[in-house]
């Protein structure tokens, strides 16, 4: 796979959730099956690729309010998490988003890197 | 590989012994066979601009249309959630992805990952795959994804 712009990383991810949170009020019953696996593995693989990527203050605040979805919808992600990475510290907290003491990001600004 | 997936792999292994080839051969078939995508709409929304698709019925022709490619990788694994069986048939390729739900009996979503060799090693040591050879449907509990 050929490298992905940093914009088009963003793009997805925000994509993914928007999409998640739009469709989410109209649901109904069932909506942990709102996302499989492979999704959920998706958008934690762009959040990590965004985790290293550097962004402009404006791709800052997108990726800020992409987050805040993905913590709004937590229970679905938690509910179809694949196979943790084995190098998937706890600031990488996207990754433990199944686990009661981790998965939401520490307080301060460094807390979306 | 976590141990609750190992687990998942042993069972959903476990589950594919009792079941013969023809039996096998009658699920990829009942997969094959998929005409429609429950929650279309959604599906859409979420993949149809990476399958080049305009409208909900090119991408749920794309997902037939995947379905029919011979070369295909079947997969199958317990999800954790209810340890549902679900299949994948994943064309090496593109990475393109048909889900099955067996429980429900009905396909579950179209899409291509965004990196698909990524998201095939994460699944290494928890899916089973079957793979036809020599007349007959067997599992593969060791498979890679780089073959």
């Amino acid at each position: 796979m050929g490298r992905i712009e940093t914009a088009e990383l963003l793009r997805k991810y925000e994509h993914y959730l928007g999409v998640l949170e739009g469709w989410a009020q109209t649901w109904g019953g069932g909506q942990l099956d709102m996302l499989h696996s492979g999704e959920v593995f998706d958008i934690l693989w762009l959040r990590d690729r965004l985790a290293e990527a550097r962004l402009s203050e404006t791709q800052g605040r997108a990726l800020r309010r992409a987050d805040e979805l993905l913590i709004k919808h937590r229970a679905i992600v938690a509910a179809n998490m694949p196979p943790r990475q084995e190098e998937s510290p706890e600031s990488r907290w996207w990754w433990h988003m199944d686990e009661d003491s981790v998965g939401t990001p520490r307080s301060g600004a460094a807390q979306f890197s | 590989m976590e141990p609750l997936y190992i687990e998942l792999r042993l069972e959903r292994a476990a589950g594919l012994r009792r079941l013969s080839s023809e039996a096998i051969a009658e699920m990829v078939q009942a997969i094959r066979s998929a005409k429609r995508l429950p929650r279309l709409g959604y599906h859409f929304a979420q993949h149809g601009a990476e399958m080049g698709a305009a409208r909900e019925e090119d991408y749920e022709q794309a997902f037939r249309e995947h379905l029919s490619q011979p070369r295909l990788r079947v997969f199958t694994y317990l999800r954790p959630r209810g340890r549902a069986p679900f299949w994948e048939l994943v064309d090496p390729a593109t990475g393109r992805t048909a889900l099955y739900n067996e429980r429900e009996r009905d396909a579950w979503s179209f899409f291509t990952p965004t990196n698909a060799q990524a998201r095939d090693h994460n699944t290494e040591g928890w899916w089973v795959e079957v793979v036809f050879r020599e007349g007959s449907w067997e599992r593969e509990e060791q498979w890679r994804w780089d073959v």
